[in-house]
């Protein structure tokens, strides 16, 4: 089962736990109470940290052995059996991811551990999810553990609550030995981490104290946290992908269109083009007939003015007037003028 | 144990590249004792209402897969066809017989614009990427997997290249005789095309070099699917509709070379049918043949690449085919060669034995 239900508030069943702590302090704000139950019972609990949080700005020199002895002196009053210190730089684990799988690894191997509490994966810390994506990455291929995420910066969701209220006070114990890693305000850090605990009794609905887990028992993708801690709120990809796949096909559709639009619109374009051509042919010879008979007329209007003022033309004017004054018409000398002209004619 | 297979038609009814190579791929798995269930759009009758009817059923098709999955063991997909089915959630693998981005890119001023853009960003970018996802990319060529890797920054491609079944691919009977039961003139040199009669396979290529090469018979075979070839005044030219499968190696055998200038080609099996039959095949760097005409005897067959002048690629390609009308001894040289790199390299034995390592199960 990927996801099994709450049953019950005892600790998740094991016989070896593995504690991973990206920095001091942080398996005691996130379950110390669940470590504390399994001590008791004599399961053996390991710790691995990871970082000795040495960038904590406390005016401190010495800031990582501070922290560090700390981190002893709260294992103890947990009951923690060994602690592993890695010490990678604080601030940057993501940046040592193989080695971090590597020395996890061998440390899984070591303790031979069943269950391992880690940092929820989408815990806003860079450490916290470094070292949670190197635990569910070692999961892979392996069946040996179990892996219970618990909460520090922010409340998970969770299908796994474990009744921490028998042994409050050791988590309060170990929450205030931090206290320069916990900036010499560690009693506010309790008092939230107290907080958080009570308010899981909401779902319970009973007075007490209660460390919420997300317990998984095979590998899980990144898809699926995100589908499990937004309740299946978040978009299926395939849903996602078959709207983008709509809109595509859409698209194209419309580019199908349009294309086949102007393609219409082209062809009209082309045929309104010939038309216009056909017109502008016809228009052309028109006005080359146009100008054809104006070079005609001008020619004739050139004659016309060479024949009018030629001498011939001009002599023959006065021949006619002195003819129509000698021989005017209607007269019988003008008569026998014409009947000799004709005769001359034939 | 149970394998799926995605495809786009029924490999029984539909008889083109892709339905045979399905056909091989069921009886590899069933050989290796796989039950084989294959998947087509012909068995789907919604298309979830995309306006591209086929996408749509494509899509659908991945779709219902999904609802099944946890019964098979992997699942293998044709191209962009099992698209729907995404994101795998069994061991999942996809074979690309092409890349449609080079396809468009390839035939580039050829198709309309709008088919260029579905062929990139449709059938590629969109279908052929996200069938990549979280799935086992097969190439059947060397070429195919540097466009895979180029376009869609795939890594890790396995190349399993195509192979023909040379028992049934080889040369056959006498050629007169075939010559005469197809109408071809006996005495001619015979020039072979064949594929769909489109401008991506080169038809216009093969059109303009049969008015410039008249003493050439040219025998132009149509695939199914195929657009109308007329060639109306061309007399030194015969079209075959749809000659079944069965009869391609008498095809091959009564030719004298093949004249193949695609544009496009993912792996180009008609090149290496053709090979086995021993018909000497002239062609440019597509597909498998990128890879055998880079050297000689092969490469002086190679097509000129199209970006020379259009004159100057007539000119070039008539003189290769004059030069192997002229050398008998060329011609069988190349064709014993051609026999042998696809007896030694592109047998289906020697596929099966790539697929075989390419699908984790040797």
């Amino acid at each position: 089962m990927i996801y099994p239900e709450t049953k019950g508030y005892a600790p998740p069943e094991a016989e070896k736990v593995l504690v991973l702590s990206p920095h001091p302090d942080d398996e005691s704000l996130g379950c110390a109470g669940t470590i504390t139950l399994y001590t008791q019972k004599g399961t053996e609990v390991c710790m691995v940290v990871f970082s000795q949080g040495e960038k904590l700005e406390l005016g401190i020199d010495n800031m990582a052995d501070v922290r560090r002895a700390e981190t002893v002196s709260a294992a103890r009053i947990l009951g923690i059996k060994k602690i592993f210190f890695l010490e990678f730089p604080d601030e940057k684990l993501s940046e040592h991811k193989d080695r971090i799988k590597e020395e996890l690894s061998k440390i899984i191997d070591e303790t031979a551990a069943d269950l391992i509490l880690a940092p929820y994966p989408l815990d806003p810390h860079s450490d916290h999810k470094t070292v949670s994506e190197a635990a569910l990455a070692l999961m892979q291929g392996r069946h040996t553990f179990r892996i219970a995420f618990y909460e520090i910066y922010q409340p998970i969701r969770f299908n796994k609550l474990v009744d921490i209220s028998s042994v409050i006070e050791k988590k309060e114990e170990a929450i205030l030995t931090y206290r320069k890693s916990l900036l010499d305000i560690a009693d506010i850090f309790w008092q939230s981490m107290e907080g958080l605990n009570r308010f899981r009794s909401f779902l319970v609905k009973k007075k007490g104290f209660y460390e919420a887990f997300w317990l998984i028992d095979r590998p899980v993708k990144k898809s699926e946290i995100v589908r499990w801690a937004t309740f299946g709120y978040a978009e299926d990809a395939a849903e996602v992908f078959l709207s983008k796949l709509r809109v595509a096909d859409k698209l194209m559709f419309e580019l199908e269109n349009a294309h086949g639009l102007i393609q219409k619109k082209d062809k009209e374009i082309a045929k309104l083009q010939d038309a216009v051509a056909e017109i502008r042919a016809s228009l052309e010879k028109i006005e080359k007939e146009v100008l054809d008979k104006e070079r005609e007329r001008q020619e004739l209007a050139r004659m016309l003015a060479l024949i009018s003022d030629s001498t011939f033309w001009k002599v023959s004017k006065k021949l006619y007037r002195l003819r129509d004054r000698l021989l005017p018409d209607g007269t019988r000398r003008r008569a026998s003028y014409n009947k000799a002209v004709k005769i001359l004619k034939k | 144990m149970k394998a799926a297979i995605i495809t786009a038609f029924d490999p029984f009814t539909h008889r083109s590249g892709i339905e045979r190579y399905t056909l091989h791929l069921a009886d590899l798995l069933r050989g290796k004792k796989f039950s084989v269930d294959i998947f087509h759009t012909g068995l789907i009758d919604h298309d979830l209402g995309f306006y591209n009817k086929m996408l749509g059923k494509l899509y659908a098709l991945g779709r219902n897969f999904r609802e099944i999955d946890q019964n098979y063991d992997f699942v293998i997909s044709n191209s962009f066809y099992g698209l729907g089915y995404f994101p795998p959630r069994i061991k999942a693998f996809n074979i690309y017989h092409s890349s449609h981005v080079t396809f468009d890119k390839s035939t580039e001023n050829i198709i309309p614009h709008i088919t260029s853009l579905k062929w990139s960003y449709l059938c590629g970018y969109l279908g052929e990427m996200v069938s990549g996802f979280n799935r086992t990319k097969i190439a059947v060529s060397d070429a195919v997997k540097e466009q895979l890797e180029r376009y869609y920054s795939f890594e890790g491609v396995r190349v399993v290249e195509s192979g023909i079944d040379v028992s049934f691919f080889k040369k056959r009977g006498n050629r007169n005789i075939l010559r005469k039961r197809y109408g071809v003139p006996e005495g001619a040199f015979v020039g072979l095309f064949v594929g769909r009669w489109d401008k991506t396979k080169g038809s216009d290529i093969v059109k303009n070099l049969m008015t410039r090469a008249a003493n050439i018979f040219w025998l132009i075979v149509l695939s199914s699917g195929s657009n109308e070839c007329s060639l109306e005044n061309v007399k030194n030219a015969m079209v075959l509709k749809e000659v079944p499968y069965e009869e391609m190696p008498d095809i091959y055998s009564l030719s004298d070379f093949m004249f193949f200038p695609s544009r496009y080609e993912g792996f180009g099996l008609v090149v290496i049918e053709a090979m086995a039959c021993g018909l000497p095949v002239m062609t440019g760097e597509i597909g498998v043949a990128k890879k055998i005409y880079g050297k000689e005897p092969f490469l002086r067959l190679r097509l000129p690449d199209f970006l020379i002048t259009e004159e100057e690629f007539y000119a070039k390609s008539l003189e290769k085919i004059y030069f192997m009308k002229r050398e008998d001894g060329f011609r069988r040289y190349i064709a014993e060669e051609g026999r042998r790199i696809v007896e030694e390299e592109y047998t289906l034995s020697r596929w099966r034995e790539r697929m075989t390592k390419a699908l984790d199960l040797s």
